[in-house]
């Protein structure tokens, strides 16, 4: 498994939406599809082969871990569930601060240019 | 809904996701189908095809090219190199002031040097375990 350090560059923007949508818990791959849709306003609408592409660099990079077989499931249900690994919640925190910053100093750029 | 046309649907995109590398696809193949077949439930068949197409073209492009990424080098690289390197010297050799020979024996030489130390590095770091993310990123950014 491939470990990524903390001063890597920033996630790619498939890699930053689910790591940001699953913030909120273990997910299966159609859930953390219509996350990254709420999230973004319907304005990100990823299709399966991007989203379990970018759910397997996730876990390959252990960021994310698949949680299926971690309690019993309905029979029925042949989902598979992911979460954020310590180090994936770490990894999205970063990414939230950072676009916070972002936001903030664009934000603070604009109000001054519009005092101007 | 009617379920013909998402019966149809499934059944070609589950057909069009044997276009993706035969290791990827075994892993997540089915669940890509699940994922098409959850979304036709709360969206309208052809907006899901559209959405499905869109992501196929990009996808399945994106995929083969991870995979060469990460594929094993050929064992046979190093020995065509050596091989390569052997006909160089011979020439140079029964040619006897052949420098340009000996200079093409020397070079695949060191080529196949090259390859063979290549080809251990790549076996002491199969992909997945440290070696390639970098790569990736500068590859794939603007495909992620």
């Amino acid at each position: 498994m491939r470990r990524r350090n903390e001063h890597q560059k920033s996630l790619p923007a498939a890699s930053l939406h689910v790591v940001l949508a699953l913030l909120d818990g273990e997910l299966h791959g159609y859930a953390v599809m219509q996350r990254v849709g709420e999230l973004s306003d319907g304005a990100v609408k990823m299709g399966p082969g991007t989203l379990y592409g970018t759910l397997n660099r996730l876990v390959d990079d252990g960021l994310v871990v698949e949680t299926t077989d971690r309690v019993d499931r309905d029979e029925s249900e042949r989902r598979r569930y992911y979460e954020l690994s310590a180090s994936g919640r770490s990894v999205a925190l970063v990414e939230l601060s950072r676009l916070r910053t972002l936001v903030d100093r664009v934000t603070r750029t604009l109000d001054g240019g519009a005092m101007a | 809904m009617n379920a013909d046309p998402e019966r149809g649907f499934l059944r070609a995109y589950g057909a069009l996701v044997a276009l993706y590398p035969r290791e990827f696809r075994d892993e997540y193949g089915a669940d890509m189908v699940q994922l098409a077949r959850d979304a036709c439930r709360d969206d309208p068949t052809w907006l899901v095809a559209g959405r499905v197409l869109v992501d196929l073209a990009v996808s399945i492009p994106t995929q083969h090219l991870e995979a060469h990424v990460h594929r094993s080098p050929s064992h046979l690289v190093p020995l065509i190199y050596t091989a390569v390197a052997g006909a160089g010297i011979v020439l140079a050799l029964a040619g006897g002031s052949n420098v340009a020979s000996l200079f093409v024996g020397l070079l695949a030489l060191a080529a196949a040097a090259d390859a063979s130390s290549h080809h251990n590095t790549a076996h002491n770091h199969p992909p997945g375990t440290g070696h390639g993310y970098d790569g990736r990123n500068r590859g794939m950014g603007a495909l992620r």
